[in-house]
């Protein structure tokens, strides 16, 4: 429309390169030469593991950490999953893993259960003290369980669940309402009270609108509880070296006794394909599910 | 004298263009009001004028300086957020000075000058506030002080009062008026309310999907719009459009619409008109009166009798719609006499304020 | 009947698991306080009550000294460590780059591991023999010494990284949403008023951030207090107790050393400390809100 007048001659438009554009391009590459420091540092440990599980003991020894294996084999996981000793017995993880799965989806689906019919009660039909109640189940979440394990012990020796799976799985799922209980009840407090008002004036009760109305608007919640009750139970620790038994240990327990016992020629290889093995079922989670993940960690970030 | 001078500036993200081809020269002192629905590019437009975000092609010149390439704190601008945008870790006083604290004015002379701008603005009382502890308006206050305090050549206001409830926003909008009439200096204003832009501004554009659609002043835009999206944007109620044709009878010009022959022989036309033309012509509803018996001075008396369907009291007026033809117009009567639903009235049209647009290019003949 | 049901449905479907937890939360906290006063050994026995004379014990007993100390220097150096990375970190990915969630991905994926597995990890590459070490003197650095896990007294920088590593990424991620949500505008404010980025950084986004470092820092905390597995494996803690803490500790005393009076009493002490970090924590938010 305008073409150059005389008071504005036309501005060399200088080559890409003025110098605001080059701060910021120096900016840019300092800034992905320290994300790729922070990438190497998140993800080399992960990278290393694999590799050496692939590797013969031979090229362990010889160094090179960080080399991809010359002559990969299979060989490690074979034994780790199916050979390796641990404790007495040498028949490799395979057990354990079985030992975990028989543990962690019970666990998983019964506390997640409970919790969302307790958030339900909580957050939709509430009662005089209803907050209270809250608040005592809630409180569990921030106890560090060292100052219930002793009594724990005790109670599985009475009912004879000592070093059982189902005695773990008792476990989880009781130490599992306080955290699935306040998922589900902040979740369901955001589904419109008119909802359940309505559906109360139509004549539903309770369960049905549990489990027409309310349940059906909550898959992603479901979700996140799925995968925060798995991770935290499959991946526990001290309740399962606390109450399990040789034959009843899950994964953790299995995995710290393999790589930790003192006995015999430490196999690394075997040992990364063992920890590579009991950390896949998570991991797996993780990277289908990673968005349900984080909001999964950070509700349960508070939890012992 | 030019103050801003915006020349073939384009931006697009990608495929998508949103902004094309804009020219805008801006004078010295003036109040220039970007309107236009949501996405037309008039934030993007202010943005690029900022240094906030960069243009894809074209230039931008502040006080007859190149700034295409120069950072925003070197613009010598002031700007007003939507959000107000004050630091809300920091008390009013600190959100003032902290601009020309970072360019190293000692703290001596900022201090007066933060007190009196805050009186200026009345929020003297609140300096040792933090912003979370003022309403909607005093926050508008402080960041306009925290702009005003710097001196810059430019303001620019993006839609700063449309977080306000409606009262609030007429009295800032007010005192946006009395502030600029006082320091005179350049503003270019964002806002998606035309009666912002009508009020203040001293010239508005109006913007379409990233293109100008008109420059000119608020009277000039709203009474002689360029085409159908400018007269059908502006105004409340909208304005009436008839769908016709042009008679060309002798020497004198008509639009037929339907249920009436509007002669058109005082309209200015830009393009001669030709026989058989389609048209579109557009009334306000405020040129569409009962008939008094007397025309306007001036002005050729057209007088029509219609008959009212519907009546909507807007407490200063009664918007009246009228039968006309197949098509049904809108005008603007006093609240009183009441008019009878489905009784013809006498209704005058004043023809001075048509506008008439070519039926297929939309724009104004 | 029906009537009563139909009224108190909501009461009667939390009964039990109000009951459950009543019982094994509330009331074997207790019987732990209450094992605490006893000098019970392999079994815990209610016939010999010594009031508070585990807990003066326990404070007289070098190992829980160092453990209790470790969880203060461990939780100190832990937070330290974490908070800023994980800020400096959020700060990257916040800059508007490509691939972000790759990035993101990579930095939270050890969330997902367990403590076990990262604590084997890390056992693994500060071994001096096999690990980093290695790798530094076949790059020409002879001279490189990465002793953590065989020196009492770096010991505890080896529990440091190994657990930044796993908790790094839920700091990034709280960070990160922080930062996110901080409105747009400031920046561009601040790009009008001149201020440089890193000022915007320190003056105004970070102090906008405050009550992310309390979360984050009340998170952390209690995993310090209750970590155990990570110690487990990665130092067992060794050398010596050099890497003990009070998890470590009540764990042996419950388990290995059948001093179930003593155990108790660390128990208690770790759940005072939980408490200590909690309460302030609970009463800054409900005052917040009201």
């Amino acid at each position: 429309m305008s073409a150059p007048t005389a008071t504005t001659p036309p501005i060399p438009r200088s080559s890409w390169l003025t110098p605001r554009r080059r701060k910021a391009l120096l900016t840019r590459t300092v800034l992905y030469l320290l994300l790729a420091v922070v990438a190497f540092f998140f993800a080399g440990p992960l990278y290393i593991l694999l590799s050496t599980s692939f590797k013969p003991m031979s090229e362990i020894q010889a160094g090179g950490l960080m080399a991809l294996p010359h002559a990969p084999t299979a060989q490690p996981w074979i034994t780790a999953w199916g050979e390796a000793c641990i404790g007495i017995t040498c028949g490799g993880l395979k057990g354990f893993f079985g030992n975990s799965m028989m543990m962690a989806v019970p666990a998983v689906l019964i506390s997640v259960m409970i919790g969302a019919i307790n958030g339900y009660a909580l957050a939709k039909w509430p009662f005089p003290g209803a907050r209270f109640v809250f608040a005592a189940l809630v409180a569990g979440n921030f106890v560090p369980f060292q100052v219930v394990l002793a009594p724990v012990a005790v109670t599985l020796r009475t009912l004879g669940l000592f070093g059982s799976v189902q005695g773990l799985i008792l476990i989880h799922v009781i130490y599992g309402i306080p955290i699935t209980t306040m998922l589900f009840r902040n979740f369901f407090l955001s589904v419109p009270n008119d909802l359940i008002k309505a559906a109360r004036i139509d004549g539903a009760g309770f369960f049905w609108i549990f489990f027409r109305i309310v349940l059906p608007l909550s898959p992603s919640v479901i979700v996140v509880a799925l995968i925060l009750q798995f991770t935290g139970i499959w991946n526990d620790f001290l309740f399962a070296v606390s109450f399990s038994n040789p034959a009843s240990a899950p994964m953790t327990v299995a995995l710290n006794n393999l790589v930790n016992s003192n006995f015999g020629v430490k196999e690394y290889n075997v040992h990364m394909a063992a920890t590579v093995i009991a950390a896949a079922p998570t991991l797996i989670l993780y990277v289908l599910l990673g968005r349900y993940f984080l909001r999964g960690m950070t509700a349960g970030a508070v939890k012992g | 004298m030019i103050d801003i001078r915006i020349s073939d500036c384009n931006k697009s993200y990608g495929t998508l263009k949103v902004l094309k081809n804009i020219d805008l020269e801006i004078e010295r002192g003036e109040f220039i009001v970007l309107l236009g629905p949501s996405g037309c590019g008039k934030s993007t437009l202010l943005h690029i004028v900022a240094g906030l975000d960069r243009l894809t092609s074209g230039t931008i010149e502040i006080g007859g300086r190149d700034v295409t390439d120069v950072e925003p704190k070197d613009r010598d601008i002031a700007m007003v957020f939507q959000s107000y945008a004050l630091y809300p870790t920091m008390s009013v006083r600190r959100n003032m000075e902290f601009g020309l604290r970072m360019r190293g004015k000692p703290l001596s002379e900022i201090r007066p000058l933060v007190e009196e701008k805050a009186r200026m603005l009345h929020i003297d009382h609140l300096l040792d506030r933090r912003p979370s502890q003022l309403s909607g308006g005093q926050r508008q206050r402080v960041a306009i002080g925290r702009a005003l305090v710097r001196d810059p050549k430019v303001f620019l206001f993006d839609e700063p009062l449309s977080n306000l409830d409606a009262k609030l926003r007429a009295s800032m909008r007010t005192e946006i008026k009395k502030l600029h009439q006082s320091l005179g200096t350049t503003a270019i204003y964002v806002t998606h309310d035309q009666l912002e832009a009508m009020t203040l501004a001293t010239r508005m554009v109006v913007m379409k999907a990233g293109e100008i659609q008109q420059v000119g002043k608020p009277e000039e835009v709203y009474h002689r719009p360029v085409n159908l999206f400018v007269a059908d944007f502006l105004g409340n109620p909208g304005m009436n459009f008839m769908r016709g044709q042009i008679r060309l009878d002798g020497g004198r010009v008509s639009a037929d619409v339907g249920a009436a022959m509007l002669p058109l022989d005082g309209y200015a036309f830009a393009m001669p008109p030709s026989d058989g033309q389609a048209v579109v012509v557009g009334l306000r509803p405020e040129s569409v009166q009962p008939a008094t018996g007397q025309a306007p001075a001036g002005s050729e008396p057209f007088v029509l009798t219609l008959k009212p369907l519907l009546t909507e009291h807007t407490g200063s007026d009664n918007l009246v719609v009228l039968e006309m033809g197949d098509q049904e117009i809108v005008g603007k009567f006093p609240t009183d006499p009441p008019p009878k639903l489905g009784e013809p009235v006498t209704v005058g049209f004043d023809l001075s304020r048509l506008s008439v647009f070519d039926a297929a290019t939309e724009r104004r003949l | 009947m029906r009537r009563f049901f139909q009224r108190h449905v909501s009461q009667i479907a939390l009964s039990p698991s109000l009951a459950l937890i009543a019982i094994f939360l509330y009331g074997f906290i207790g019987y732990t306080v209450a094992v605490s006063t006893t000098t019970s050994k392999a079994f815990p026995r209610f016939d010999n009550f010594v009031g508070l004379e585990q807990y003066w014990r326990l404070f007289h007993t070098p190992r829980w000294h160092v453990a209790f100390t470790n969880m203060f220097l461990f939780g100190g150096l832990f937070l330290l460590v974490t908070i800023s990375l994980g800020l400096i970190i959020a700060i990257l990915i916040d800059q508007r780059i490509r691939a972000e969630s790759f990035f993101r991905s990579i930095v939270m994926y050890p969330m997902a591991m367990s403590f076990v597995v990262t604590g084997i990890i890390w056992q693994w590459l500060l071994n001096p023999t096999l690990g980093i070490e290695v790798m530094v003197h076949q790059l020409g650095f002879e001279s490189f010494r990465l002793d953590w896990l065989t020196n009492p007294n770096t010991v505890i920088w080896a529990l440091v990284i190994a657990a930044f590593w796993q908790g790094c990424g839920l700091v990034m991620a709280l960070f990160l949403a922080g930062l996110r949500g901080i409105d747009e505008d400031i920046w561009k404010a601040a790009a009008v008023d001149g201020i440089p980025a890193w000022r915007v950084y320190v003056f105004i986004v970070i102090p906008m951030l405050a009550p992310v470092f309390l979360t984050v820092v009340v998170l952390l905390s209690l995993s310090i207090v209750r970590a155990f597995d990570l110690v487990v494996a990665l130092t067992n803690g060794g050398p010596g107790v050099s890497s003990d803490l009070p998890s470590v500790f009540m764990f042996d005393m419950a388990f290995r050393r059948t001093n179930l009076g003593l155990s108790a009493a660390s128990a208690v002490v770790m759940l005072g400390t939980v408490l200590a970090i909690l309460i302030p924590y609970l009463y800054a938010e409900t005052r917040e809100r009201a």
